[in-house]
């Protein structure tokens, strides 16, 4: 797995941490953890539990979650089951479909390490095809683990370095 | 008819090939030579005596080191005398069997999984591929030598070493190919028109449905060879959920086989785990308390209810109307809160057991399941509403993807979908479990075989399902909800493992290492949501199984979209899958 950019070309990385790059980054990343579009993309029982989440009782669109039918237009994949050897090529072709920044929250055991499924069929844990960034376990989680996977993440991209340079610490952290 | 009749009509018929002819845990059992097989099908299906007009099931089994290795086994079912037969045939390792295909159309499946996970060729089948595994995957996963993880690849470290695999596993997959998944699965379709490439007058194109598709419900891809908007022939390619559980069962404890039956159909866990509990229970010849049966057929029902309402709102929603699926899955919530409430999961609830369930109902949850029984009916009303008066919706629905009856029993379709086309067997009511008997209920059969007119049976199996439940509740006695046999299932009384020394070594043995179930094969089924759900176990006397199939109903009917695509419009093949109401994990197993 290369390094992966965050979509921003030739700027990314480049600047030094100082306060007008840090409010540049921190808008960024508001905008960007505030409309995280998932891929309607369910494998197997856990997906039942992405839809119910997304459904009228939990209703993940008031996080600005809200689910897209092509990889083309989100920018988080669910990982949402079980993955098998068959269907793996699938998985990294639908990753790579994805315009960058992207996410990946490998959702159910299944996803995080092959669960229970230690056989002959079934890759053992989706980190060997695509780079994770959330694991949310449970056999399937409920809706709400996976609305805390979502917050998590959205912790994550808070604390992204978007175009200040990666290696420096920020100024009065250190 | 009774089974001394035409047992002495087929032992007339076949003086000398029939070689052992016994009845197993209530169901008769004749192994006959392979080279009688078609013949013998097409006597029991077609004589009128005995008309076997329904495969149930067809399945492959390995003795290994024994030989001769393999046995195909057969379960018949008569639709009209309603008895069963089990047939079966031995066969070495090299030898082939003949195809009964040309006897019942839904063998077609069957024998490719057999070919698939033993390897076991069959004469004469029209289109015999492995249905799983990925063309080039080297070995038969389900033989006995074959390991339970497989061999060390990119995706799984834990598998065994590569040069331990014995020779006799690579024997059909050609020299060279790698075991690695490609990346798309060609179907024959399209396998077969690159060479000609244009030397037709009309342009025929390929279309790939899947297998990410929103409309797909789950990882199938659907390869489409089309005419124009008319579809030819479609190729559902299925495998991509499969994740091994016959397999997996195979090394583990019968307890422990309850968890992998909720993630079959994972709409309606309680209805796998009830079905594999009868099969084991009638292995050791035990039958739940009456509390416990009354408990499992609710939660069987209630289940029902939550994989119709599903699939009931997810037709119009791939149709384009989105707004059902909002509102049924707001009643999907009730049940599952029900369900929380009995069990403490949402989804997977594994709460049978052998002998009965884990522990009993929770204080108040009588309350609110009567609660959910008066607010749900209600609810029906307003789906048909939403949808049922939507010109658009029965545009797409009327009419469009028939079925007859003829077809629905050749193909063996179940549930809905068999009773959608006027075949009036539901197995509840014609071959009752547990306490169907006394309850009452009625069938809903429509006539019609198109999309619509399975959709409609779920919604009124829905109502029936609700009252089944309220006599449920009503009739429920008070008990033990587990057998008293200390060796097979935890004591009543809890307590009791803290006080007896006897009941402590019992606990342990019990959570430890399972229990033994007699030397036997048995066969159970139920009318589960998507029609007949069987288990086949074998049991060689431990307390692992030998051998479980599960007769998957939704990998059977989804057999049937390449009958009614055939010449339909390209369009309408969400309304057949939706209306086919297949669930991915069942099909793969
Ligand atoms: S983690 Fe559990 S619920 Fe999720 S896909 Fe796997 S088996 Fe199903």
């Amino acid at each position: 797995m290369g390094e992966r950019g965050l979509g921003l070309g030739v700027l990314e990385g480049r600047f030094p941490n100082n306060i007008l790059f840090t409010t540049v980054d921190s808008v960024i990343n508001w905008s960007r953890r505030s409309a995280l579009w998932p891929e309607t993309f369910g494998i197997a029982c856990c997906a039942i539990e992405m839809l119910a989440s997304g459904c009228a009782r939990y209703d993940l669109d008031r996080f600005g979650i809200v689910f897209r039918a092509s990889p083309r237009q989100s920018d988080v994949m669910v990982i949402a089951g079980t993955v098998t050897k068959k269907f793996a090529p699938v998985v990294k072709l639908l990753y790579d479909q994805m315009t960058e920044p992207r996410w990946v929250i490998a959702m159910g055991t299944c996803a995080i390490s092959g669960g229970v499924y230690n056989t002959y069929a079934v890759v053992q844990g989706s980190e060997l095809i695509v780079p994770v960034d959330v694991y949310v376990p449970g056999c399937p989680p409920r809706p709400e683990a996976l609305m805390h996977g979502f917050l998590l993440l959205q912790e994550k991209i808070k604390k992204a370095k978007v175009l200040r340079r990666p290696d420096e610490e920020t100024a009065g952290s250190a | 008819m009774s089974e001394p009749d035409f047992r002495a009509r087929i032992e007339e018929r076949f003086a000398g090939r029939v070689r052992e002819a016994y009845s197993s845990h209530g169901m008769l059992t004749l192994v006959v030579d392979k080279e009688i097989i078609g013949e013998l099908c097409r006597f029991l299906k077609e004589d009128g005596d005995n008309r076997f007009d329904y495969l149930s099931d067809l399945c492959g089994v390995d003795y290994h080191p024994d030989t001769p290795r393999f046995e195909v086994v057969y379960h018949l079912y008569s639709i009209p005398h309603r008895h069963r037969l089990r047939l079966k045939c031995r066969l070495g390792e090299d030898e082939s069997i003949p195809s009964v295909t040309a006897v019942w159309g839904t063998a077609g499946w069957h024998e490719r999984e057999a070919y698939d996970m033993y390897g076991i060729v069959f004469d004469g089948h029209p289109d015999l591929r492995r249905i799983y595994m990925w063309e080039g995957f080297e070995g038969y996963p389900l033989r006995k030598d074959f390991p339970v993880r497989g061999y060390k690849d990119d995706y799984n470290p834990f598998g065994e070493e590569e040069a331990e695999r014995p020779a006799s596993q690579a024997r059909a997959s050609a020299a060279g190919q790698h075991s690695k998944p490609p990346r798309f699965h060609q179907s024959i379709a399209t396998a077969r028109v690159e060479p000609e490439g244009g030397a037709r007058a009309t342009k025929e194109m390929f279309l790939n449905l899947g297998p990410q598709h929103p409309s797909t419900h789950g990882v199938l891809q659907l390869v489409l060879d089309l005419e124009g908007e008319i579809i030819e022939r479609v190729d559902p390619i299925i495998g991509y959920l499969h994740r091994g559980t016959e397999k997996l069962a195979e090394g583990f404890t019968y307890t422990q086989v309850f968890p992998l039956t909720d993630r079959l159909d994972y709409l309606c866990q309680p209805s796998n785990n009830q079905a594999y509990a009868l099969a084991v229970e009638k292995l050791l010849g035990i039958e739940a308390p009456e509390r416990a049966q009354y408990i499992r057929v609710m939660m069987t029902e209630l289940s029902r209810i939550s994989g119709h309402l599903l699939i009931s709102g997810a037709l119009p929603m791939d149709l384009g109307a989105l707004t059902a699926l909002l509102y049924t899955m707001r009643e999907r919530e009730m049940i599952l809160d029900l369900l929380e409430m009995i069990t403490g999961a949402r989804m997977h609830t594994s709460y049978c057991r052998v002998g009965g369930v884990r522990e009993d109902l929770p204080e108040g949850f009588v309350e609110r399941a009567e609660e959910f029984c008066r607010i749900f009916p209600r609810r029906i009303v307003d789906y048909e509403r939403l949808v049922a008066e939507n010109r658009m919706f029965l545009k797409r629905t009327r009419g469009i993807g028939v079925i007859s009856a003829e077809n629905a029993i050749d193909l063996g379709l179940g549930g809905p979908n068999l009773r959608g086309s006027g075949v009036d067997w539901d197995m509840r009511r014609d071959n009752p479990y547990e306490i169907y008997d006394r309850l009452d209920f009625d069938v809903i059969v429509r006539d019609g075989g198109d999309c619509y007119d399975r959709w409609e049976c779920r919604m009124e199996e829905m109502k029936v399902s609700v009252k089944i439940i309220e006599q449920c509740l009503r009739q429920m006695p008070d008990g033990p909800v587990k057998v008293d046999m200390p060796e097979i299932a935890f004591p009543l009384d809890k307590q009791l493992v803290k006080s007896s020394m006897e009941a402590l070594i019992h606990h342990f043995k019990v959570a430890a290492h399972g229990f033994k179930v007699p030397k036997g094969e048995a066969y159970s089924s139920i009318e589960a949501p998507k029609g007949e759900l069987g288990f086949y176990i074998i049991s060689d006397g431990s307390e692992k199984p030998f051998r479980v199939k599960v007769r998957a109903p939704s990998f059977i009917n989804l057999q049937a979209l390449h009958l009614i695509a055939k010449n339909g419009y390209i369009a309408d093949i969400i309304a057949f899958l939706g209306s086919l109401d297949p669930v991915m994990a069942e099909v793969d197993k």
